[in-house]
């Protein structure tokens, strides 16, 4: 049976770690506030923008614009891809880097020319470990998302798609589905693709564009684009926020559970030295009485 | 009574008005666009300026910025980066940009650094217009 002491400062040790996993609880919990406030500000306006973006590709005529072409010249294997990957600034939030990671390299593993944009500090400290080539210029934090980032990071993704530095962009973010569910998302960012097939199917009409098709893609691809990281820049910060209130809960709950457990040994442990010293007390007694 | 379509105006961060409309009048790239029911379906693309809707014979009006509009006959979506009635703009907020972006651009600039500026600055503008016009002082 461990002694005493070894048991109390076990203990002490214990406590000392679930002051801090609560108050991370405690802090994680108010920024979810937030953070869930801003989603579901954002969530319509996120939600129609997708809807109307897809509704406008099925009226959109053929041109020949710089966010529709698809490059199929270029060899599978000599594809630029570029993936953003979306990740938290800290880590102690459950599986929610590493879901994230796992996805990332998942679809890095298809190609030989990967270009990371990563957005948080676990993320880029993850690949520069692994020596994975990350943009370095790219440092974008992944607290409190703003339109204004969401607007750099879009302008220097549409820049680079523009001058042929990448040939596909994704996006690799976490979605919130229910407060106890995330989901790991992946989804194409360039190039647009026009909805062809379903348009026939049901008889679509060719919108018209004012001033013309070309002029208005110019406007609304960048707005669309700056709109959609904007998303998801928020969906990914209240998931971050929800995981790392979950597992700071898991720990302190688990935390609790432990001292219980070491309460229980400390007790016996206890009652081991009294019972102990009394039989030596008694017997020192009788042999002294004899 | 008018005729009237579906108008939708969704805000980045907030969902703005949802409801029916008579007309709608709103800033386009080569100058503001009027639009009344069955209109032809058109997509066109949204410019900082000063946003005006009838319902029920009352004009309301809104500073909206960058954004773009989904025209069908029968409904109209319009979304932008920012909507705002001119009750909510705060003035002195607008005028410390609009100086901010005059200053700014009378600097050396990267072609990117001053088309922000530019932006920022007709941001400020319209905000600054929207709230001359139709707030009593």
């Amino acid at each position: 049976m461990a002694n005493m002491r070894e048991i109390r400062s076990r203990k002490k040790s214990i406590q000392d770690i679930m002051k801090i996993t609560n108050a991370m609880y405690l802090i994680s919990s108010s920024k979810l506030k937030k953070a869930r406030k801003n989603l579901l500000a954002a969530e319509p306006y996120f939600e129609k923008l997708q809807f109307t973006i897809h509704d406008i590709l099925v009226r959109t005529p053929h041109v020949h614009q710089v966010y529709f072409q698809r490059r199929e010249d270029i060899k599978q294997e000599d594809r630029k891809k570029g993936y953003i990957v979306i990740t938290a600034d800290k880590g102690l939030a459950g599986a929610y880097n590493h879901n994230v990671i796992k996805r990332a390299e998942e679809e890095m593993g298809k190609s030989n020319n990967n270009y990371l944009f990563v957005v948080g500090q676990v993320g880029r400290q993850y690949f520069k470990r692994k020596n994975v080539l990350v943009d370095t210029e790219f440092l974008y934090t992944a607290q409190n998302p703003t339109l204004y980032r969401a607007q750099l990071i879009s302008e220097t993704i549409i820049n680079l798609f523009e001058k042929g530095e990448l040939d596909d962009v994704y996006v690799i973010y976490t979605k919130m589905i229910t407060s106890i569910r995330a989901e790991v998302q992946f989804a194409r960012l360039l190039p647009l693709e026009r909805v062809k097939f379903e348009r026939r199917a049901s008889g679509y009409q060719h919108a018209r564009f004012e001033p013309s098709p070309e002029e208005v893609m110019n406007h609304l691809v960048p707005n669309y684009i700056k709109g959609l990281l904007y998303g998801v820049l928020i969906e990914s910060f209240s998931s971050e926020q929800n995981d790392r209130m979950m597992a700071m809960e898991a720990a302190t709950q688990s935390a609790k559970d432990m001292l219980r457990e070491l309460d229980l040994l400390y007790n016996r442990a206890r009652q081991a030295s009294i019972t102990q010293e009394i039989t030596e007390i008694v017997s020192g007694a009788r042999s002294l009485k004899k | 009574m008018a005729k009237t379509f579906q108008l939708e105006i969704l805000a980045s961060d907030h969902p703005f008005y949802k409801g029916e409309c008579e007309m709608l009048i709103f800033p386009g790239l080569d100058g503001e666009h009027g639009i009344l029911a069955n209109h032809e379906s058109m997509v066109t693309c949204l410019n900082a300026g000063e946003l005006r809707f009838l319902v029920d014979g009352n004009w309301q009006y809104a500073a909206v910025s960058a954004g773009f509009v989904e025209i069908m006959p029968s409904y109209v979506v319009l979304l932008a980066d920012t909507v705002e009635r001119p009750e909510e703009i705060d003035i002195n907020r607008a005028n410390e940009a609009k100086r901010r972006a005059q200053e700014k651009l009378r600097q050396k600039q990267s072609i990117m650094e001053y088309y922000h500026t530019e932006a920022a600055m007709n941001r400020a503008m319209s905000r600054l217009k929207v709230t001359k016009r139709h707030t009593k002082a």
